[in-house]
């Protein structure tokens, strides 16, 4: 059963250096401008990090009691979902199109924003959650 | 995907997701917010559960609903939403108990 994403993860890294060594081979060779292959490269790293976010809210814990407490962590794992998958969308789009001088730090910078936002986020609603008492079902 | 797409075009459905977004539902806390009867309710939480766009669980003899969306689906469910496919349904006036989705 877990070995199934971990050769999904396998297969999937194995697709990205095989990305990166055809781009680099393409700008050796000529086909590709300069830049090209380290932006391309970086896109794709985007990209993976918004498609790996987007399954982020299915991953559902076991439900808990009361209902509220299960809605405070459904909601934090919605909040981290929404906020990597803008911060990948947002880190492909900035290796895309702005300068490489700045693409890297401001790349870096909105996905650090991501995880420090999430990361608090889910603090609170986890805290919250372990405060909140009340009737298990229909609070 | 097209399972997803069919069960965001209902307006019911998509009405039930929004009540989700709030708190897990117990499957009648959900049917007492529509006008239509338990039938017609169950066949709605199928469609949705066979988009995946619902979690199902049961506890005692409660059956709990929880929203299960990625981001791509809430969205989608938002588009639906904000381009003119509103998510009221009709009243108990206008629908014939027992009709299908």
């Amino acid at each position: 059963m877990t070995a199934r994403p971990i050769l999904r993860g396998l297969a999937l890294g194995a697709a990205m250096l095989a990305v990166a060594a055809i781009l680099k081979f393409a700008e050796h060779a000529g086909f590709l401008g300069p830049d090209i292959a380290a932006r391309g490269i970086q896109v794709v790293i985007g990209l993976m990090l918004a498609f790996y976010a987007n399954f982020i809210p299915k991953n559902l814990p076991a439900l808990r009691e009361p209902a509220r407490a299960s809605a405070r962590i459904q909601s934090a794992l919605r909040f981290g979902g929404w906020a990597f998958a803008l911060a990948g969308l947002a880190y492909a789009a900035i290796w895309a199109w702005a300068p490489l001088p700045t693409a890297g730090d401001v790349s870096v910078a909105v996905v650090a924003t991501a995880m420090v936002s999430a990361l608090g986020y889910g603090i609170w609603a986890c805290r919250t959650s372990a405060q909140i008492g009340g009737d298990p079902i229909a609070d | 995907m097209n399972a997803v797409f069919k069960a965001l075009a209902d307006p019911t459905r998509r009405r039930v997701l929004e009540l989700l977004r709030t708190r897990p539902m117990t499957a009648g806390e959900l049917a007492e917010q529509f006008p239509f009867s338990k039938p017609t309710m169950s066949a709605h939480f199928a469609v949705l559960r066979e988009a995946d766009l619902v979690d199902v669980q049961k506890t005692g003899k409660n059956v709990i609903y929880r929203l299960k969306l990625s981001v791509l689906e809430d969205a989608l469910l938002g588009f639906a939403g904000a381009f003119g496919m509103s998510t009221s349904v009709q009243t108990a006036d206008t629908t014939r108990k027992g009709a299908t989705p």
